[in-house]
């Protein structure tokens, strides 16, 4: 038990410093860093634009207003940015796998896992973090959403599981790269339908609703959270829906391990 | 550490493009076919031992680096390092491993090397004072103090193997696996790295394992030589052994003025050149006979007698004729 705190609390020491260090590196090209944050701007302004602009209508699409549809938005918005800014580098796993550039942290005494999340950061992130949370406040506002201390507590716990739940799929997608050579396009397909999370799940199909809760999960990203935080259920079960992200990443990360055990790390 | 390797086999899948069949079947099918890349390796390492591990491309010398360093599973046989299953206990027995692939950076690109030697410290829990001590004696050593500040990408091939090397031997590894470490570096470089590795195996005693294609930096670094044809051990003993195999022939290069007629003498056996003012003959080691020299160096129409033994490169390119 001591060596695993141990271990840990190294772990930990290691990711701090990494993504210190990462920051650091970025900022050797500060042209680049404020172009890429101005990118990021444009396109998370230009998003909420389009939304406050809607939330003067006060039209219902099944059931939902579009200022609950913003909220789910901005809410979807931040888990992205969170799962982007401790997780961005699962998304090189494919690459790693094909050139062989994993073997160096396979030889080093940590998780490798860690190693790679913690080896890069994403930089422009902030500005969708604060974008998606000034859009879910304001439009949290104008859909008249009463904001209890239960929400209050429930939002960042919900925001955390729903950034997990993007996490494993990604990590679990990432994964098989080990067993498919090619599966950068499978990585692209999981990473275009993400933005279906954005959407009221009462939009589609039952049938569209039971594979976004089971074999793509995105339904407990935003939907189901959102459900509660907009007041359209009060049942308790709610509760257990953060719980998604850290149970998927178990199989994920088992996923992860098992890929590890095939890896054939490719040329010298 | 005690490195042993027991019939091991490692054979690899790949998929590859039908060459027949219509257009569309070559561009849709893909082929499963399997490669060995070891068949059955038998070898013993013994800690503090130098190894210079040689082979041609593909021979399987960066296979079993791997196999060793815990980063692939055999499909057959056994490898342990100290007793210990490399791929099963890898995360354990990386604390004492330095594995170094020239032709991959293991120092993260973008940050400075002397941030990168700080990660490692980290990752390694290696005691601050220690680890500044060994840093700046390493830096000294391969002379890249200049370059501390720098981000690994921006350096030098030269450089970056040289920080790498750092790198790889900052935790004092008690396993150093060398895979091509001194590959596309010049002189220089290559003679400051094969110094220090001579030094390090002289004071700490690592055991050391270096895949090389350069044989002259296998000779300066390693006693034993191990070689590896197309999967399988051909020849594996020491550098002085190796030189035994060549049969004890030697050569004889007299350079002379053009159409000037040599003494000869049995046993001297002349071969066939296209140059008109030197002459080679071969021999059996110990059977030139001392007054062909004398007579030779007395010529006035002779510049130049040189006696060759043969190179290990010449020994090792008759040992693979003999294997395959």
């Amino acid at each position: 038990m001591a060596e695993r705190l141990t271990d840990w609390k190294k772990s930990l020491d290691v990711a701090f410093f990494a993504t210190r260090m990462n920051f650091r590196s970025h900022l050797v090209h500060p042209g680049e860093v404020v172009l890429a944050n101005l990118g990021a701007l444009v396109q998370a302004v230009s998003g909420a634009a389009v939304f406050m602009l809607a939330l003067s209508t006060t039209g219902v699409i099944h059931g939902w207003t579009l200022a609950q549809w913003a909220v789910l938005t901005g809410f979807t918005a931040v888990a992205r940015a969170l799962w982007n800014t401790v997780f961005f580098g699962t998304l090189d796993i494919p690459d790693m796998v094909r050139s062989g550039e994993l073997d160096h942290y396979l030889v080093r005494p940590a998780n490798p896992l860690m190693l790679i999340l913690f080896s890069k950061v994403d930089t422009d992130v902030w500005i969708e973090i604060v974008i998606g949370l000034t859009t879910m406040g304001v439009a949290l506002h104008v859909s008249g959403t009463e904001l209890t201390a239960q929400v209050m507590l429930f939002i960042p716990v919900a925001l955390i599981g729903a950034a997990l739940v993007f996490a494993a799929m990604h990590l679990a997608v990432t994964s098989l790269s080990f067993w498919l050579r090619h599966d950068a396009m499978l990585s692209m397909l999981i990473w275009r339908l993400d933005s279906f999370a954005q959407l009221p799940m009462s939009f589609y199909p039952k049938w569209v609703l039971a594979a976004f809760s089971t074999v793509v999960p995105f339904a407990f990203v935003g939907y189901y959270p959102c459900l509660y935080i907009l007041g359209k259920t009060s049942s308790p079960l709610v509760w257990a829906f953060p719980l998604a992200g850290p149970l998927l990443m178990i199989p994920a990360v088992v996923l992860w391990r098992r890929g590890l055990t095939r890896y054939s790390s490719t040329g010298t | 550490m005690r490195v042993h390797l027991d019939a091991v086999q490692r054979s690899y899948h790949v998929r590859r493009r039908p060459e027949t069949g219509s257009r569309l079947t070559r561009l849709v099918r893909r082929e499963r076919s399997e490669v060995e890349a070891l068949r059955g390796i038998d070898l013993r390492i013994e800690p503090g031992e130098s190894v210079g591990y040689i082979g041609l491309n593909g021979a399987g010398k960066s296979t079993t680096m791997k196999l060793v360093s815990g980063i692939l599973a055999p499909t057959a046989g056994r490898v342990t390092v100290d007793g210990r299953d490399p791929h099963r206990e890898r995360r354990a027995l990386s604390a004492d491993l330095g594995y170094l692939a020239a032709q991959r950076a293991s120092l993260w690109w973008d940050l400075p090397v002397k941030d990168s030697y700080e990660l490692i410290r980290r990752v390694y829990g290696i005691e601050p004072a220690l680890f500044r001590r060994r840093r700046e004696e390493l830096v000294a050593r391969l002379d890249i103090g200049k370059h501390l500040n720098t981000p690994v990408r921006e350096l030098s091939l030269g450089n970056r193997t040289r920080a790498e090397l750092v790198g790889t031997l900052l935790h004092a590894p008690r396993l150093l696996l060398l895979d091509e470490p001194t590959i596309g570096l010049d002189i220089f470089a290559r003679e400051a790295i094969c110094g220090l590795l001579k030094d390090i195996r002289e004071t700490s005693a690592p055991t050391i394992v270096m895949a090389s294609h350069d044989l002259r930096d296998v000779e300066a670094v390693c006693d034993r030589i191990v070689m590896i044809d197309a999967g399988r051990l051909v020849h594996d003993g020491k550098i002085a052994e190796l030189r035994g195999l060549g049969g004890g022939t030697r050569r004889l290069v007299v350079h002379h003025a053009e159409g000037h007629v040599l003494p000869s003498a049995p046993g001297l056996v002349p071969v066939r050149t296209a140059a008109r003012t030197v002459t080679t003959f071969e021999y059996a080691q110990g059977d030139l006979p001392p007054e062909i020299l004398s007579a030779l160096f007395s010529d006035p129409l002779v510049d130049d007698v040189q006696l060759e033994a043969p190179s290990l490169e010449q020994l090792i390119k008759t040992l693979y004729r003999k294997a395959g």
